[in-house]
Protein backbone atom coordinates (compact mmCIF):
# COMPACT_ATOMS: atom_id res chain seq x y z
CA UNK A 1 0.00 0.00 0.00
CA UNK A 2 1.31 3.43 -0.88
CA UNK A 3 2.08 5.44 2.21
CA UNK A 4 0.52 8.84 2.60
CA UNK A 5 4.01 10.42 2.53
CA UNK A 6 4.98 8.57 -0.65
CA UNK A 7 2.45 10.35 -2.81
CA UNK A 8 4.47 12.35 -5.25
CA UNK A 9 3.49 15.91 -5.96
CA UNK A 10 3.05 16.99 -9.55
CA UNK A 11 6.25 18.55 -10.88
CA UNK A 12 6.83 22.01 -9.42
CA UNK A 13 4.22 21.60 -6.71
CA UNK A 14 4.25 20.54 -3.09
CA UNK A 15 1.94 17.68 -2.12
CA UNK A 16 -0.64 18.17 0.61
CA UNK A 17 1.72 17.01 3.34
CA UNK A 18 3.50 18.68 6.24
CA UNK A 19 6.83 20.49 5.92
CA UNK A 20 9.17 22.06 8.43
CA UNK A 21 11.08 25.33 8.57
CA UNK A 22 14.76 24.91 7.72
CA UNK A 23 16.69 26.51 10.56
CA UNK A 24 20.48 26.81 10.77
CA UNK A 25 20.68 24.74 13.97
CA UNK A 26 19.11 21.74 12.20
CA UNK A 27 20.87 21.98 8.84
CA UNK A 28 23.74 19.58 9.52
CA UNK A 29 21.43 16.91 10.98
CA UNK A 30 19.03 17.22 8.06
CA UNK A 31 21.92 16.96 5.59
CA UNK A 32 23.26 13.88 7.36
CA UNK A 33 20.02 12.03 8.07
CA UNK A 34 17.67 13.31 5.34
CA UNK A 35 14.61 12.82 7.57
CA UNK A 36 11.18 12.23 6.08
CA UNK A 37 9.99 15.82 6.10
CA UNK A 38 7.57 16.44 3.25
CA UNK A 39 9.21 19.73 2.26
CA UNK A 40 11.29 22.57 3.65
CA UNK A 41 10.41 26.22 4.03
CA UNK A 42 13.15 28.80 4.46
CA UNK A 43 13.27 32.49 5.08
CA UNK A 44 14.31 33.92 1.74
CA UNK A 45 16.54 36.66 3.19
CA UNK A 46 18.72 34.08 4.97
CA UNK A 47 19.83 32.86 1.54
CA UNK A 48 20.43 36.20 -0.17
CA UNK A 49 24.20 35.83 0.27
CA UNK A 50 26.55 35.56 -2.70
CA UNK A 51 28.02 32.34 -1.30
CA UNK A 52 29.02 30.53 1.87
CA UNK A 53 27.88 27.67 4.00
CA UNK A 54 24.15 28.44 4.02
CA UNK A 55 24.04 28.57 0.24
CA UNK A 56 26.04 25.38 -0.17
CA UNK A 57 23.84 23.50 2.28
CA UNK A 58 20.71 24.63 0.48
CA UNK A 59 22.21 23.56 -2.84
CA UNK A 60 22.64 20.06 -1.36
CA UNK A 61 19.16 19.93 0.14
CA UNK A 62 17.23 21.22 -2.86
CA UNK A 63 17.57 17.92 -4.69
CA UNK A 64 16.14 15.99 -1.71
CA UNK A 65 13.22 18.19 -0.68
CA UNK A 66 10.68 20.43 -2.38
CA UNK A 67 11.28 24.01 -1.21
CA UNK A 68 9.17 26.97 -0.26
CA UNK A 69 10.70 30.46 -0.01
CA UNK A 70 9.03 32.55 2.67
CA UNK A 71 10.05 36.21 2.63
CA UNK A 72 9.91 38.44 5.69
CA UNK A 73 11.58 41.63 4.45
CA UNK A 74 10.00 42.77 1.21
CA UNK A 75 7.67 45.16 3.00
CA UNK A 76 4.86 44.61 0.49
CA UNK A 77 2.46 47.07 2.11
CA UNK A 78 4.95 49.91 2.51
CA UNK A 79 4.30 53.20 0.74
CA UNK A 80 8.03 53.42 -0.04
CA UNK A 81 9.01 52.16 -3.47
CA UNK A 82 9.87 48.47 -3.61
CA UNK A 83 13.50 47.74 -2.83
CA UNK A 84 14.93 46.69 -6.20
CA UNK A 85 18.08 45.19 -4.70
CA UNK A 86 15.95 43.04 -2.36
CA UNK A 87 13.88 41.89 -5.32
CA UNK A 88 16.99 41.22 -7.42
CA UNK A 89 18.37 38.93 -4.72
CA UNK A 90 15.01 37.22 -4.29
CA UNK A 91 14.76 36.63 -8.02
CA UNK A 92 18.29 35.22 -8.10
CA UNK A 93 17.45 32.85 -5.22
CA UNK A 94 14.21 31.78 -6.89
CA UNK A 95 16.17 31.16 -10.07
CA UNK A 96 18.70 28.71 -8.66
CA UNK A 97 16.73 27.09 -5.85
CA UNK A 98 13.59 26.50 -7.98
CA UNK A 99 11.08 26.59 -5.11
CA UNK A 100 7.57 25.23 -5.52
CA UNK A 101 6.19 28.16 -3.51
CA UNK A 102 7.24 31.78 -2.95
CA UNK A 103 5.39 33.71 -0.28
CA UNK A 104 5.34 37.05 1.55
CA UNK A 105 3.09 38.82 4.05
CA UNK A 106 0.08 41.08 4.24
CA UNK A 107 2.10 43.66 6.13
CA UNK A 108 4.56 46.50 5.86
CA UNK A 109 7.93 47.06 7.52
CA UNK A 110 9.52 50.27 6.27
CA UNK A 111 8.73 53.91 5.66
CA UNK A 112 10.92 56.85 4.60
CA UNK A 113 13.74 54.37 3.94
CA UNK A 114 13.85 53.10 7.53
CA UNK A 115 13.14 49.41 8.12
CA UNK A 116 11.70 47.95 11.29
CA UNK A 117 12.38 44.34 10.27
CA UNK A 118 8.95 43.39 11.55
CA UNK A 119 5.60 42.41 10.02
CA UNK A 120 3.56 45.49 10.88
CA UNK A 121 -0.22 45.58 10.38
CA UNK A 122 -1.95 47.58 7.67
CA UNK A 123 -5.12 49.60 8.12
CA UNK A 124 -7.65 47.56 6.15
CA UNK A 125 -8.88 50.36 3.91
CA UNK A 126 -9.73 50.67 0.22
CA UNK A 127 -6.50 52.65 -0.23
CA UNK A 128 -4.40 49.89 1.38
CA UNK A 129 -6.16 47.23 -0.70
CA UNK A 130 -5.49 49.06 -3.97
CA UNK A 131 -1.88 49.59 -2.86
CA UNK A 132 -1.38 45.91 -1.99
CA UNK A 133 -2.92 44.78 -5.28
CA UNK A 134 -0.53 47.02 -7.22
CA UNK A 135 2.48 45.88 -5.19
CA UNK A 136 1.72 42.16 -5.48
CA UNK A 137 1.20 42.70 -9.18
CA UNK A 138 4.57 44.41 -9.44
CA UNK A 139 6.38 41.66 -7.52
CA UNK A 140 4.76 38.87 -9.53
CA UNK A 141 5.71 40.66 -12.75
CA UNK A 142 9.32 41.08 -11.63
CA UNK A 143 9.62 37.49 -10.43
CA UNK A 144 7.68 36.11 -13.38
CA UNK A 145 5.59 33.87 -11.14
CA UNK A 146 2.73 33.81 -8.69
CA UNK A 147 3.35 34.45 -4.99
CA UNK A 148 1.27 33.59 -1.94
CA UNK A 149 0.38 36.27 0.61
CA UNK A 150 0.10 35.36 4.28
CA UNK A 151 -2.09 36.88 6.98
CA UNK A 152 -0.06 38.19 9.94
CA UNK A 153 -0.76 38.28 13.67
CA UNK A 154 -1.51 41.74 15.03
CA UNK A 155 -1.76 43.42 18.40
CA UNK A 156 -3.74 46.46 17.38
CA UNK A 157 -6.53 47.43 14.99
CA UNK A 158 -6.95 50.74 13.20
CA UNK A 159 -10.12 52.74 13.69
CA UNK A 160 -9.94 53.60 9.97
CA UNK A 161 -10.22 49.95 8.86
CA UNK A 162 -13.24 49.45 6.62
CA UNK A 163 -12.78 45.88 5.41
CA UNK A 164 -12.75 42.62 7.34
CA UNK A 165 -9.33 40.95 7.04
CA UNK A 166 -10.80 37.85 5.32
CA UNK A 167 -12.55 40.02 2.73
CA UNK A 168 -9.35 42.03 2.25
CA UNK A 169 -7.35 38.85 1.56
CA UNK A 170 -9.97 37.43 -0.78
CA UNK A 171 -10.18 40.68 -2.74
CA UNK A 172 -6.38 40.97 -2.89
CA UNK A 173 -5.93 37.42 -4.17
CA UNK A 174 -8.81 37.78 -6.62
CA UNK A 175 -7.54 41.04 -8.10
CA UNK A 176 -3.77 40.43 -8.01
CA UNK A 177 -4.14 36.75 -8.94
CA UNK A 178 -1.87 35.71 -6.10
CA UNK A 179 -2.51 32.74 -3.84
CA UNK A 180 -3.10 32.77 -0.11
CA UNK A 181 -1.02 31.29 2.67
CA UNK A 182 -3.32 31.06 5.68
CA UNK A 183 -1.55 31.01 9.02
CA UNK A 184 -4.08 29.24 11.25
CA UNK A 185 -2.24 30.29 14.40
CA UNK A 186 -2.36 33.94 13.29
CA UNK A 187 -6.11 33.65 12.62
CA UNK A 188 -6.55 32.24 16.13
CA UNK A 189 -4.35 34.96 17.67
CA UNK A 190 -6.16 37.79 15.88
CA UNK A 191 -9.58 36.31 16.68
CA UNK A 192 -8.64 36.37 20.38
CA UNK A 193 -6.90 39.77 20.25
CA UNK A 194 -9.58 41.55 18.24
CA UNK A 195 -12.71 39.59 19.07
CA UNK A 196 -13.90 38.04 15.81
CA UNK A 197 -15.00 34.52 14.94
CA UNK A 198 -12.01 32.54 13.62
CA UNK A 199 -14.28 30.06 11.84
CA UNK A 200 -16.07 32.81 10.04
CA UNK A 201 -12.69 34.15 8.89
CA UNK A 202 -11.66 30.77 7.46
CA UNK A 203 -15.00 29.90 5.90
CA UNK A 204 -15.08 33.28 4.14
CA UNK A 205 -11.89 32.64 2.17
CA UNK A 206 -12.41 31.15 -1.32
CA UNK A 207 -11.18 27.53 -1.20
CA UNK A 208 -9.35 27.67 -4.53
CA UNK A 209 -7.13 30.57 -3.44
CA UNK A 210 -5.63 28.86 -0.38
CA UNK A 211 -2.46 27.00 -1.32
CA UNK A 212 -0.60 26.64 1.98
CA UNK A 213 -1.30 26.63 5.71
CA UNK A 214 0.97 27.54 8.62
CA UNK A 215 0.83 26.22 12.16
CA UNK A 216 2.86 27.59 15.08
CA UNK A 217 2.88 28.14 18.81
CA UNK A 218 2.10 31.39 20.58
CA UNK A 219 2.44 32.92 24.02
CA UNK A 220 -0.05 34.80 26.20
CA UNK A 221 0.62 38.21 27.81
CA UNK A 222 -1.67 39.34 30.61
CA UNK A 223 -2.62 43.03 30.81
CA UNK A 224 -4.82 43.82 33.83
CA UNK A 225 -7.95 41.81 33.04
CA UNK A 226 -7.24 41.31 29.35
CA UNK A 227 -4.94 38.90 27.50
CA UNK A 228 -3.00 39.49 24.31
CA UNK A 229 -1.69 36.52 22.39
CA UNK A 230 1.79 36.95 20.90
CA UNK A 231 2.94 35.07 17.81
CA UNK A 232 6.14 33.75 19.38
CA UNK A 233 6.88 30.68 17.21
CA UNK A 234 8.52 29.32 20.35
CA UNK A 235 6.15 26.55 21.48
CA UNK A 236 4.18 23.55 20.24
CA UNK A 237 0.90 24.15 18.41
CA UNK A 238 -1.84 24.38 21.07
CA UNK A 239 -5.00 22.23 21.10
CA UNK A 240 -7.25 25.12 20.07
CA UNK A 241 -5.14 25.77 16.98
CA UNK A 242 -5.15 22.06 16.07
CA UNK A 243 -8.96 22.18 16.27
CA UNK A 244 -9.03 25.26 14.08
CA UNK A 245 -6.63 23.53 11.67
CA UNK A 246 -9.16 20.71 11.29
CA UNK A 247 -11.81 23.28 10.52
CA UNK A 248 -9.49 24.92 7.96
CA UNK A 249 -8.86 21.57 6.26
CA UNK A 250 -12.61 21.15 6.07
CA UNK A 251 -12.83 24.52 4.32
CA UNK A 252 -9.84 24.24 1.98
CA UNK A 253 -9.24 20.50 1.65
CA UNK A 254 -5.78 19.04 2.34
CA UNK A 255 -3.08 21.62 1.46
CA UNK A 256 0.66 21.75 2.21
CA UNK A 257 1.10 22.67 5.87
CA UNK A 258 4.15 24.09 7.60
CA UNK A 259 5.15 23.75 11.24
CA UNK A 260 6.83 27.06 12.09
CA UNK A 261 9.20 27.11 15.05
CA UNK A 262 11.80 29.89 15.16
CA UNK A 263 12.64 30.70 18.79
CA UNK A 264 13.61 28.29 21.59
CA UNK A 265 14.14 25.82 18.79
CA UNK A 266 13.51 22.21 19.89
CA UNK A 267 15.37 19.09 18.76
CA UNK A 268 14.66 18.22 15.14
CA UNK A 269 12.81 15.09 16.29
CA UNK A 270 10.26 17.21 18.16
CA UNK A 271 9.73 19.41 15.12
CA UNK A 272 9.28 16.33 12.94
CA UNK A 273 6.81 14.90 15.46
CA UNK A 274 4.71 18.07 15.14
CA UNK A 275 4.85 17.68 11.36
CA UNK A 276 3.80 14.03 11.81
CA UNK A 277 0.80 15.20 13.79
CA UNK A 278 -0.16 17.58 11.00
CA UNK A 279 0.18 14.69 8.54
CA UNK A 280 -2.32 12.66 10.57
CA UNK A 281 -4.85 15.48 10.30
CA UNK A 282 -4.14 15.86 6.58
CA UNK A 283 -4.55 12.14 5.99
CA UNK A 284 -7.88 12.05 7.81
CA UNK A 285 -9.16 14.83 5.60
CA UNK A 286 -7.72 13.24 2.45
CA UNK A 287 -9.52 9.97 3.28
CA UNK A 288 -12.73 11.81 4.05
CA UNK A 289 -12.49 13.61 0.73
CA UNK B 1 -9.37 59.24 7.22
CA UNK B 2 -5.60 59.25 7.46
CA UNK B 3 -3.62 58.27 4.38
CA UNK B 4 -1.68 54.99 4.40
CA UNK B 5 1.59 56.91 4.29
CA UNK B 6 0.61 59.12 7.24
CA UNK B 7 -0.39 56.04 9.22
CA UNK B 8 2.96 54.40 8.49
CA UNK B 9 4.85 57.58 9.41
CA UNK B 10 2.95 57.77 12.71
CA UNK B 11 3.77 54.11 13.36
CA UNK B 12 7.43 54.85 12.64
CA UNK B 13 7.48 57.73 15.13
CA UNK B 14 5.79 55.53 17.73
CA UNK B 15 8.43 52.81 17.39
CA UNK B 16 11.52 54.97 16.95
CA UNK B 17 11.01 57.91 19.25
CA UNK B 18 8.41 56.49 21.57
CA UNK B 19 6.01 59.21 20.44
CA UNK B 20 2.88 57.06 20.13
CA UNK B 21 0.37 59.88 20.50
CA UNK B 22 -0.37 60.31 16.82
CA UNK B 23 -0.70 56.58 16.19
CA UNK B 24 -2.69 55.95 19.37
CA UNK B 25 -5.40 58.31 18.17
CA UNK B 26 -6.23 55.94 15.32
CA UNK B 27 -5.94 52.63 17.23
CA UNK B 28 -8.96 50.80 18.66
CA UNK B 29 -8.63 50.15 22.41
CA UNK B 30 -10.65 46.89 22.83
CA UNK B 31 -9.99 46.78 26.56
CA UNK B 32 -6.28 47.63 26.37
CA UNK B 33 -4.92 51.15 26.05
CA UNK B 34 -3.62 51.85 22.51
CA UNK B 35 -0.29 52.93 24.01
CA UNK B 36 0.07 49.49 25.58
CA UNK B 37 -0.66 47.82 22.24
CA UNK B 38 1.88 50.03 20.47
CA UNK B 39 4.43 49.16 23.16
CA UNK B 40 4.30 45.50 22.01
CA UNK B 41 5.67 46.55 18.62
CA UNK B 42 8.26 48.80 20.22
CA UNK B 43 9.42 45.90 22.40
CA UNK B 44 9.54 43.50 19.43
CA UNK B 45 11.65 45.99 17.51
CA UNK B 46 14.12 46.34 20.37
CA UNK B 47 14.31 42.58 21.01
CA UNK B 48 14.93 41.69 17.36
CA UNK B 49 17.51 44.45 16.87
CA UNK B 50 19.41 43.54 20.04
CA UNK B 51 19.39 39.80 19.23
CA UNK B 52 20.77 40.52 15.77
CA UNK B 53 23.54 42.74 17.13
CA UNK B 54 24.40 40.13 19.78
CA UNK B 55 24.69 37.46 17.08
CA UNK B 56 26.94 39.70 14.97
CA UNK B 57 29.10 41.21 17.71
CA UNK B 58 29.45 38.65 20.54
CA UNK B 59 33.09 39.67 21.14
CA UNK B 60 32.13 43.32 21.59
CA UNK B 61 29.38 42.30 24.03
CA UNK B 62 31.91 40.29 26.00
CA UNK B 63 34.43 43.13 26.00
CA UNK B 64 31.96 45.81 27.08
CA UNK B 65 29.60 43.72 29.21
CA UNK B 66 25.95 43.04 28.46
CA UNK B 67 24.53 46.23 30.03
CA UNK B 68 26.95 48.47 28.14
CA UNK B 69 26.35 46.55 24.90
CA UNK B 70 22.56 46.80 25.25
CA UNK B 71 22.83 50.56 25.61
CA UNK B 72 25.40 50.88 22.83
CA UNK B 73 23.29 48.79 20.42
CA UNK B 74 20.21 50.91 21.21
CA UNK B 75 22.12 54.16 20.58
CA UNK B 76 23.50 52.71 17.37
CA UNK B 77 20.00 51.78 16.21
CA UNK B 78 18.82 55.35 16.85
CA UNK B 79 21.74 56.88 14.98
CA UNK B 80 21.89 54.30 12.20
CA UNK B 81 18.39 52.82 11.77
CA UNK B 82 18.04 49.73 9.60
CA UNK B 83 18.03 50.53 5.89
CA UNK B 84 17.32 47.03 4.62
CA UNK B 85 14.60 44.42 4.85
CA UNK B 86 17.42 41.92 5.24
CA UNK B 87 18.30 41.90 8.94
CA UNK B 88 21.78 40.68 8.18
CA UNK B 89 22.76 44.23 7.20
CA UNK B 90 21.72 45.67 10.56
CA UNK B 91 25.22 45.94 12.05
CA UNK B 92 27.04 47.26 8.99
CA UNK B 93 27.79 50.72 10.43
CA UNK B 94 28.48 49.67 14.01
CA UNK B 95 32.29 49.91 13.65
CA UNK B 96 31.88 53.53 12.41
CA UNK B 97 29.49 54.26 15.27
CA UNK B 98 31.94 52.90 17.85
CA UNK B 99 34.85 54.78 16.25
CA UNK B 100 33.02 58.07 16.76
CA UNK B 101 31.51 57.19 20.13
CA UNK B 102 34.71 55.85 21.73
CA UNK B 103 37.38 58.05 20.12
CA UNK B 104 39.93 59.17 22.70
CA UNK B 105 38.68 56.75 25.35
CA UNK B 106 40.35 53.65 26.77
CA UNK B 107 37.91 51.60 24.69
CA UNK B 108 38.78 53.09 21.30
CA UNK B 109 40.04 49.68 20.20
CA UNK B 110 36.46 48.30 20.30
CA UNK B 111 35.89 49.93 16.89
CA UNK B 112 38.67 47.93 15.25
CA UNK B 113 37.52 44.69 16.90
CA UNK B 114 34.02 45.45 15.58
CA UNK B 115 35.49 46.02 12.10
CA UNK B 116 37.04 42.56 12.38
CA UNK B 117 33.66 41.11 13.39
CA UNK B 118 31.90 42.78 10.46
CA UNK B 119 34.59 41.61 8.02
CA UNK B 120 34.02 38.10 9.41
CA UNK B 121 30.31 38.36 8.47
CA UNK B 122 31.17 39.56 4.96
CA UNK B 123 33.66 36.74 4.42
CA UNK B 124 31.10 34.18 5.64
CA UNK B 125 28.62 35.21 2.96
CA UNK B 126 30.85 36.22 0.04
CA UNK B 127 30.90 34.49 -3.33
CA UNK B 128 32.88 31.26 -3.50
CA UNK B 129 35.74 31.22 -6.01
CA UNK B 130 38.42 28.55 -6.12
CA UNK B 131 42.08 29.56 -5.79
CA UNK B 132 43.89 30.04 -9.07
CA UNK B 133 46.02 27.25 -10.50
CA UNK B 134 49.50 28.77 -10.44
CA UNK B 135 50.40 26.83 -13.59
CA UNK B 136 48.90 29.79 -15.50
CA UNK B 137 52.10 31.72 -14.66
CA UNK B 138 54.15 29.35 -16.83
CA UNK B 139 52.47 30.69 -19.94
CA UNK B 140 53.39 34.29 -19.11
CA UNK B 141 56.69 35.86 -20.15
CA UNK B 142 58.72 37.14 -17.13
CA UNK B 143 58.87 40.64 -18.62
CA UNK B 144 55.04 40.77 -18.38
CA UNK B 145 54.90 39.90 -14.67
CA UNK B 146 54.79 43.48 -13.47
CA UNK B 147 51.63 44.10 -15.47
CA UNK B 148 49.78 41.05 -14.11
CA UNK B 149 46.62 41.75 -12.15
CA UNK B 150 46.17 39.42 -9.17
CA UNK B 151 42.46 39.25 -8.36
CA UNK B 152 41.84 38.16 -4.74
CA UNK B 153 39.12 35.65 -3.91
CA UNK B 154 35.86 37.37 -2.87
CA UNK B 155 35.65 35.51 0.48
CA UNK B 156 38.63 37.39 1.90
CA UNK B 157 39.21 40.66 3.77
CA UNK B 158 42.13 42.43 5.43
CA UNK B 159 41.59 44.45 8.62
CA UNK B 160 44.37 46.64 9.99
CA UNK B 161 44.59 48.12 13.44
CA UNK B 162 47.14 49.81 15.66
CA UNK B 163 45.86 47.47 18.40
CA UNK B 164 46.46 43.70 18.72
CA UNK B 165 42.89 42.94 17.59
CA UNK B 166 43.48 39.31 16.58
CA UNK B 167 44.74 38.44 20.05
CA UNK B 168 41.79 40.32 21.58
CA UNK B 169 39.36 38.54 19.23
CA UNK B 170 40.69 35.09 20.06
CA UNK B 171 40.81 35.71 23.80
CA UNK B 172 37.21 36.96 23.89
CA UNK B 173 35.35 34.33 21.94
CA UNK B 174 32.09 33.46 23.74
CA UNK B 175 33.41 30.03 24.77
CA UNK B 176 36.74 31.36 26.11
CA UNK B 177 37.06 30.56 29.84
CA UNK B 178 39.63 33.11 30.91
CA UNK B 179 41.09 36.15 29.22
CA UNK B 180 44.88 36.56 29.26
CA UNK B 181 46.25 40.03 29.82
CA UNK B 182 46.76 41.72 26.45
CA UNK B 183 48.83 44.89 26.20
CA UNK B 184 47.02 47.33 23.92
CA UNK B 185 50.36 48.91 22.92
CA UNK B 186 51.75 45.56 21.77
CA UNK B 187 52.25 44.94 18.07
CA UNK B 188 49.62 46.29 15.68
CA UNK B 189 47.49 43.79 13.76
CA UNK B 190 47.08 43.18 10.06
CA UNK B 191 44.55 40.39 9.93
CA UNK B 192 43.68 38.28 6.92
CA UNK B 193 40.22 36.71 7.07
CA UNK B 194 39.69 34.02 4.47
CA UNK B 195 36.91 31.44 4.15
CA UNK B 196 37.99 27.86 3.86
CA UNK B 197 35.13 25.37 3.36
CA UNK B 198 32.68 26.10 6.19
CA UNK B 199 34.86 28.23 8.46
CA UNK B 200 36.69 31.55 8.40
CA UNK B 201 40.43 31.43 9.06
CA UNK B 202 42.03 34.47 10.70
CA UNK B 203 45.80 35.00 10.65
CA UNK B 204 48.30 37.79 10.97
CA UNK B 205 49.93 39.01 7.76
CA UNK B 206 53.34 40.63 7.52
CA UNK B 207 53.28 44.38 6.92
CA UNK B 208 54.48 43.89 3.33
CA UNK B 209 52.00 41.08 2.67
CA UNK B 210 49.13 43.17 4.00
CA UNK B 211 50.10 46.20 1.90
CA UNK B 212 50.52 44.10 -1.24
CA UNK B 213 47.19 42.32 -0.79
CA UNK B 214 45.41 45.62 -0.22
CA UNK B 215 46.86 46.92 -3.49
CA UNK B 216 45.56 43.80 -5.23
CA UNK B 217 42.13 44.35 -3.68
CA UNK B 218 42.14 47.74 -5.45
CA UNK B 219 42.99 46.09 -8.76
CA UNK B 220 46.54 47.49 -8.95
CA UNK B 221 48.90 45.44 -11.23
CA UNK B 222 51.82 43.60 -9.60
CA UNK B 223 54.59 46.09 -10.46
CA UNK B 224 52.77 49.16 -9.15
CA UNK B 225 51.36 47.18 -6.22
CA UNK B 226 54.84 46.06 -5.15
CA UNK B 227 56.19 49.63 -5.49
CA UNK B 228 53.36 50.97 -3.31
CA UNK B 229 53.84 48.21 -0.75
CA UNK B 230 57.60 48.93 -0.64
CA UNK B 231 56.99 52.65 -0.15
CA UNK B 232 54.40 51.91 2.54
CA UNK B 233 56.78 49.58 4.37
CA UNK B 234 59.57 52.15 4.33
CA UNK B 235 57.23 54.90 5.54
CA UNK B 236 55.93 52.83 8.45
CA UNK B 237 59.42 51.63 9.41
CA UNK B 238 60.62 55.26 9.27
CA UNK B 239 57.76 56.46 11.47
CA UNK B 240 58.50 53.70 13.99
CA UNK B 241 62.20 54.64 14.06
CA UNK B 242 61.43 58.34 14.63
CA UNK B 243 58.97 57.48 17.37
CA UNK B 244 61.47 55.11 18.94
CA UNK B 245 58.96 52.26 18.85
CA UNK B 246 59.39 48.81 17.42
CA UNK B 247 57.88 48.10 14.06
CA UNK B 248 56.51 44.61 13.47
CA UNK B 249 59.24 42.00 13.17
CA UNK B 250 60.54 41.80 9.64
CA UNK B 251 58.62 44.86 8.58
CA UNK B 252 61.50 47.22 7.81
CA UNK B 253 62.28 45.65 4.44
CA UNK B 254 59.78 44.76 1.76
CA UNK B 255 60.66 41.52 0.05
CA UNK B 256 58.36 41.07 -2.93
CA UNK B 257 59.34 37.45 -3.53
CA UNK B 258 58.60 36.48 0.04
CA UNK B 259 55.27 38.38 0.18
CA UNK B 260 54.18 36.96 -3.15
CA UNK B 261 55.07 33.47 -2.08
CA UNK B 262 53.20 33.85 1.24
CA UNK B 263 50.02 35.26 -0.34
CA UNK B 264 49.90 32.67 -3.09
CA UNK B 265 50.60 29.92 -0.55
CA UNK B 266 47.60 31.13 1.46
CA UNK B 267 45.45 30.65 -1.67
CA UNK B 268 44.30 34.26 -1.64
CA UNK B 269 44.08 34.69 -5.42
CA UNK B 270 41.16 33.65 -7.62
CA UNK B 271 42.52 34.77 -10.95
CA UNK B 272 45.69 36.15 -12.53
CA UNK B 273 44.83 38.38 -15.46
CA UNK B 274 47.57 38.66 -18.10
CA UNK B 275 48.32 42.15 -19.52
CA UNK B 276 46.76 41.61 -22.93
CA UNK B 277 43.42 40.52 -21.44
CA UNK B 278 42.92 43.72 -19.50
CA UNK B 279 40.24 44.03 -16.83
Amino acid sequence: MTSFLDRAAPAGRIAAIAGIGLRTAHQVQILRERPAAGWLELHSENYFADGGMQIERLMCLRSSYPLSLHGVGLSLGSTDTLDREHLRRLKRLVGWSEPAIVSEHLSWGSVNGIHFNDLLPLPLTEEALAHMIARVDQVQDLLGRQILVENVSSYLEFADSQIAEWDFLAALAGEARCGLLVDVNNVYINACNHGFDARRYLSSLPRHLVQELHLAGHSRNRYADYDILIDSHAAPVCDEVWELYDFALGCFGPVPTLIEWDADLPALEILLAEAGKANQHLEQHALAA
Amino acid sequence: MRSLRDTQSAFSAAIRSGDGGSLASCVVAHGIAPERRIQIYRNNHQIVALATMQATYPVIERLGGSDWFRQSAAQYREEYPSRSGDLQHLGDRYPDFLRAALAGTAHAYFADVAALAWAYQLVLTAEERAPVDLAVLRAIAPQDYERLVFMPRPALRVVESEFPILAIWRANQPAAQSVPEIRLDANPSRVLLIRRNDHVELRELSLGGSLLLQQWLRGVPLGAAAAAAMAGTAAIAGTAAVAGTAAMPGSAVFDVQSCLSDLLGLETIAEIVPPHTGL
